[in-house]
């Protein structure tokens, strides 16, 4: 799809989803395009089994988008790994996969329905926020949009993002964390003092970027969209996730990070993980089906406590305290730094910090936030 | 007429043996069928049909070998008017499908014959894969047409050693070139000893961009295949260890290291001490058995006593990675 905004061939409409306002919303952008309203799970159940069908579902369920209703819970804890230190963080589910096509994306597997899709029943969203953060109200929350699907990817057609933002602007114990590779901001609002609002990019080596991240722009364009948000009053993050080892890795994770910090100033960043490649073994047969050409899931993976492929040990280990080391060189050491679904000991060896569990990862990452926003 | 099954005596010179549309057993032996004939006759017969004026064998190529090893040259046979091939096999199918099971190979020639005589996929996978015992999803379809169009070399050897689904499925991921080295090399193997050097071999040749029978013509693994005094399966234990090594570099290094710093302090046998799986923690476990209190103690003891030689700590020390790794990633 390149780096342009992203428009389905298709539309299905959950036929409860008709009434609200985000469906219209999403329609009058979609004007022309083949839409079918579904009007039993019968129907959905067939439509996806065509999708299923198809030699490449994955692919085909990105050129479809899906509204419906959100019938569980909107927001949940952030599933994280088990056997590792966890970071506290909570996950809206408002939109589900990602037009973007990643070889690495744990979505391909993860998600059991193809297709795009938006939930549509934003009162219920807001309602179920509002006693969420009720019930949390004495504890910093971290919460985001961007764990099941990209931020921003579909905002040229929900509008999404604003919508978030206002409402958790003012909302004193919680940060609001917009997660993207793209580079389309154009729809985020000029904030004065945003305070609680990050948005954040997913950055990799120029060389991963440009070949394993389908559709994604360049890192340098998602640097310049990261350099127009800071203008637009807001502080940013930073996820180098997955790092991949390459010939070379060494020269090229550097250089991103030395454009980074020459892009955007060390003190409009909030927090920058890391994280190594990981996958399920069955994902693994999914990227050699999807993507033949790919090396980078051909390495010295072991099978990990939590049943997923990573890097041995001091593999990992060499890929995560370099690239910090990056970050501390170019950036300064006051930068807050953590790892993705990382053990004990990597966290010790790798950024020379023992937190006790993810309350002591949380701790370090919020205050830095709101200690500069009393205002 | 359609269908209709016509009991014949028939010569068996006047079957087309050249047209093999039908077959779906290629190796097999018809030693024990014979001596059943010979005893007691044939008593289910041949299922053939006619093709361009000539007989063609739909199903009983068990049957006719041993005839044919007997030296019978007349055979009751069934003559099934049909000139759909697609239902004709699915006679011949059906037909066997009451009397045996299918081994791996004749499964992945039904699927491949199916497919050939123009049924859909989502029909065989409907209808034809729950009969065999397959799961009715597409890979199981793809991987069963995969296995059907197998070098003869493999073949052969899922057959002789009655290879089962993942190792045959994997074996179709190799050229003819690859199996004709790999294939010596797997025999004298276990099957869990035969899938890790197909993983292996297929990791490395993806990761090196080199086909897998140039892993094996490193000049280190050739050595070995060239060695005279080793037997084929300590040839082939040591072209696994071989391969392990070269897939899991660090890995085997950290365990080699591990395992030299317990021969140097002189680990007592009867105590095991295991390092965590893949060293993803700095866990280690040490455990023994024992029959009594006495026993327990001398075993604390001899703990003790190892614990506090200066050699203990290099069972914690790991080899440092190199620089030049780093740029090999």
């Amino acid at each position: 799809m390149g780096a342009s905004p992203y428009y389905p061939d298709r539309v299905y409409i959950d036929k409860k989803a008709l009434d609200f306002p985000l469906t219209e919303r999403i329609l009058g952008h979609l004007d022309g395009l083949p839409r079918e309203i579904v009007p039993s799970p019968r129907r959905k159940q067939a439509i996806l089994k065509a999708i299923r069908s198809s030699e490449d579902p994955v692919g085909e369920g990105k050129r479809i988008l899906y509204l419906t209703v959100q019938r569980g819970r909107f927001v949940k804890p952030c599933p994280c790994t088990p056997r590792v230190i966890g970071c506290g963080y909570f996950i809206i589910n408002l939109n589900l996969q990602c037009p973007l096509d990643c070889t690495y994306c744990i979505l391909q597997h993860y998600l059991a329905e193809p297709w795009l899709t938006v939930f549509v029943n934003l009162e219920d969203l807001w309602h179920e926020l509002d006693g969420f953060l009720e019930k949390h109200h004495r504890r910093a929350i971290r919460i985001g949009t961007g764990e099941l699907g990209d931020s921003l990817a579909l905002d040229h057609l929900t509008g999404l993002s604003a919508e978030l933002i206002s409402y958790f602007r003012g909302k004193a114990n919680v940060c609001f964390e917009l997660k993207t590779k793209t580079a389309g901001i154009g729809d985020l609002p000029a904030v004065q003092r945003p305070g609680n609002i990050v948005v954040s990019w997913s950055l990799n080596a120029g060389k991963i970027a440009g070949e394993e991240e389908r559709g994604a722009p360049p890192v340098i364009e998602r640097l310049q969209a990261a350099r127009a948000v800071v203008k637009k009053g807001y502080r940013v993050g930073f996820h180098f996730d997955p790092l991949v080892r390459f010939p070379g890795w060494e020269r090229e994770y550097e250089e991103v990070v030395r454009k980074l910090f020459q892009v955007i100033p060390a003190s409009s960043i909030v927090w920058l993980s890391l994280g190594a490649l990981r996958f399920p073994p069955a994902l693994k047969k999914i990227i050699q089906a999807r993507f033949p050409a790919t090396k980078i899931i051909y390495d010295e993976f072991i099978l990990g406590r939590d049943g997923k492929l990573r890097y041995f040990r001091p593999l990992r280990l060499e890929l995560l305290r370099s690239v910090a080391g990056f970050v501390k060189k170019w950036g300064g050491k006051e930068i807050p730094l953590y790892l993705c679904m990382e053990g004990k000991e990597i966290w010790r060896d790798g950024l020379a910090w023992k937190p006790r569990g993810k309350r002591a990862v949380e701790n370090t990452l919020s205050p830095r936030l709101w200690g500069q926003d009393k205002s | 007429m359609k269908n209709i099954f016509e009991p014949k005596q028939l010569n068996l010179h006047e079957l087309d043996l050249e047209d093999t549309r039908f077959r779906i057993s290629e190796f097999f032996s018809s030693d024990r069928l014979a001596l059943s004939i010979k005893k007691i006759g044939l008593l289910y017969p041949l299922l053939v049909t006619l093709r361009k004026g000539r007989f063609v064998l739909v199903s009983g190529w068990k049957r006719l070998s041993a005839c044919l090893k007997l030296g019978i040259s007349r055979a009751p046979a069934l003559i099934l008017d049909e000139p759909d091939d697609l239902k004709a096999f699915l006679f011949g199918l059906y037909e066997n499908l009451a009397g045996r099971e299918f081994p791996l190979l004749e499964k992945a020639e039904i699927v491949a014959r199916l497919d050939a005589f123009g049924m859909a996929g989502s029909k065989i996978m409907k209808d034809i894969l729950p009969l065999l015992q397959i799961p009715p999803t597409a890979f199981y379809l793809d991987s069963f047409l995969s296995i059907s169009r197998l070098d003869p070399i493999a073949k052969k050897a899922i057959a002789a050693k009655n290879l089962p689904f993942p190792i045959a499925r994997m074996l179709a991921e190799f050229q003819t070139e690859d199996l004709e080295k790999i294939i010596p090399l797997l025999l004298p193997l276990g099957q869990n000893k035969q899938r890790e050097v197909l993983e292996d071999l297929l990791e490395i040749s993806k990761r090196k961009n080199i086909f897998p029978r140039h892993i094996l013509e490193t000049p280190g693994i050739r050595a070995v295949l060239q060695c005279s005094k080793w037997p084929p399966v300590q040839k082939s234990e040591r072209v696994r260890l071989a391969l392990r090594r070269e897939r899991f570099p660090h890995l085997t290094a950290w365990e080699e290291s591990f395992q030299s710093a317990l021969r140097e302090l002189g680990w007592p046998k009867g105590i095991s001490l295991e390092p965590a799986p893949y060293f993803e923690t700095d866990d280690m476990e040490a455990s023994f058995r024992f029959k009594g209190e006495k026993e327990f103690q001398a075993r604390l003891r001899q703990l003790l006593d190892v614990s506090s030689r200066q050699e203990f700590q290099k069972i914690f020390a790991r080899p440092r990675l190199t620089t030049k790794g780093r740029e090999k990633a």
